[in-house]
């Protein structure tokens, strides 16, 4: 998004603009959801986690500071907040034995022309569970640099600065949850 | 570090240090997105023509990185934009009402402040002969909004608890006040 328009939003919302707040929703909701969901890895969580991340984000808002870029700022919130989840999911699994529902895959949009027919959406569908199971498996903090790097498409130094990490220790990360992820997807026949 | 000097006529001399393994593994991502120089490519196309393993390895991260790419979510599932929206309303308030509630208080404390000077200058008290900072910048200021320095404020208008956070500007501590005429 343009980064002027972007600053603008963040400051009308500073002021109490009723109608900033909206819009900065619907600029950040995909980018804060897509990390939630593929971070959980099942969408009732990754919702929760999506509300939970703009009410941290409205509450604090008149803490930031432009020195930073806002999408980062919202990338740190969702990150903190999907690993505190996590935890606490930990517990309560340890603690009640609770299945965990993972999540309910739904197929793309068609695309008007060449659409590709059902069958191939649901392998398609099929395929991205397969992927999520795998990457279930890998330690948090490696798939959370993986899911910023390689789904998100952020740049090393964009995931340094989110992460609060020297760019090597995130490179580290990102290597390691990457050779796993093959390890996994390997096991389970995909690559 | 491997070294590219040694290329010389975009051919490679005999004896030169071929890259290793471990230092193709270090670049493979900028060898897979296209993010090279000639020169280094020559030093991949000459390692990986000799290593079965390194060109497995392209391979499986290549398959790798498409998949996850397909794995982020273009749009939110119907409904909880709405949701957000209704779950955020009670903070979003408490908010508005907060900064307008000190606004306001802002507004009465400078009108207070405001008050003091005048009298003062009306009883040809020394400070208002002399000005101090403090009433050098009030005259200074423009008849709506103005900046003051923390340390323009006299030690009998503190006001910095409150105050003092809602701006920054290059560093300073700056204190937004809506001055009454
Ligand atoms: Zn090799």
């Amino acid at each position: 998004m343009d980064k002027k328009l972007q600053a603008q939003i963040v400051t009308a919302c500073q002021r109490g603009d009723p109608h900033a707040y909206e819009q900065l929703i619907r600029c950040y909701q995909t980018q804060v959801y897509s990390l939630a969901l593929r971070m959980l890895g099942n969408a009732e969580d990754a919702a929760d986690v999506t509300q939970e991340t703009f009410i941290r984000i409205f509450r604090t808002i008149d803490s930031f500071r432009g020195d930073a870029s806002f999408s980062t700022w919202v990338y740190r919130v969702t990150s903190n907040l999907c690993l505190d989840w996590l935890r606490r999911r930990k517990r309560q699994v340890l603690s009640s034995d609770a299945p965990v529902s993972w999540e309910h895959e739904t197929a793309p949009r068609e695309v008007a022309d060449n659409a590709p027919n059902p069958e191939d959406l649901l392998a398609a569908a099929e395929l991205r569970q397969e992927i999520q199971s795998a990457l279930n498996e890998l330690e948090s903090y490696h798939r959370l640099a993986l899911l910023l790097r390689d789904v998100q498409g952020l740049s090393y130094e964009e995931i340094s600065e989110i992460l609060n990490l020297p760019l090597g220790t995130v490179k580290s990360r990102i290597n390691r949850g990457r050779k796993q992820l093959k390890k996994m997807l390997q096991q389970k026949n995909i690559l | 570090m491997w070294e590219l000097y040694r290329i010389k006529n975009v051919k490679i001399k005999k004896g030169v240090k071929s890259m290793s393994c471990r230092n193709f593994q270090d670049k493979m991502e900028d060898y897979i997105k296209g993010s090279f120089s000639q020169h280094e490519g020559l030093y991949f196309d000459e390692h990986l023509s000799g290593c079965d393993k390194c060109r497995q390895r392209v391979a499986d991260l290549r398959a790798t990185l498409s998949l996850l790419q397909d794995m982020a979510v273009r749009e939110v599932p119907p409904g909880l934009e709405g949701r957000i929206v209704k779950a955020v309303e009670p903070v979003v308030h408490r908010q508005r009402n907060q900064s307008f509630r000190i606004r306001k208080l802002t507004a009465i404390m400078a009108s207070a402040v405001a008050l003091t000077l005048v009298v003062l200058a009306a009883v040809n008290y020394p400070w208002g002969a002399q000005p101090g900072p403090s009433t050098t910048v009030f005259h200074k200021q423009p008849a709506s909004v103005g900046r003051l320095h923390p340390d323009y404020l006299s030690t009998s208008n503190r006001f910095e608890v409150d105050f003092y956070r809602t701006e920054r500007v290059n560093g300073l501590r700056l204190l937004r006040l809506n001055i009454m005429e």
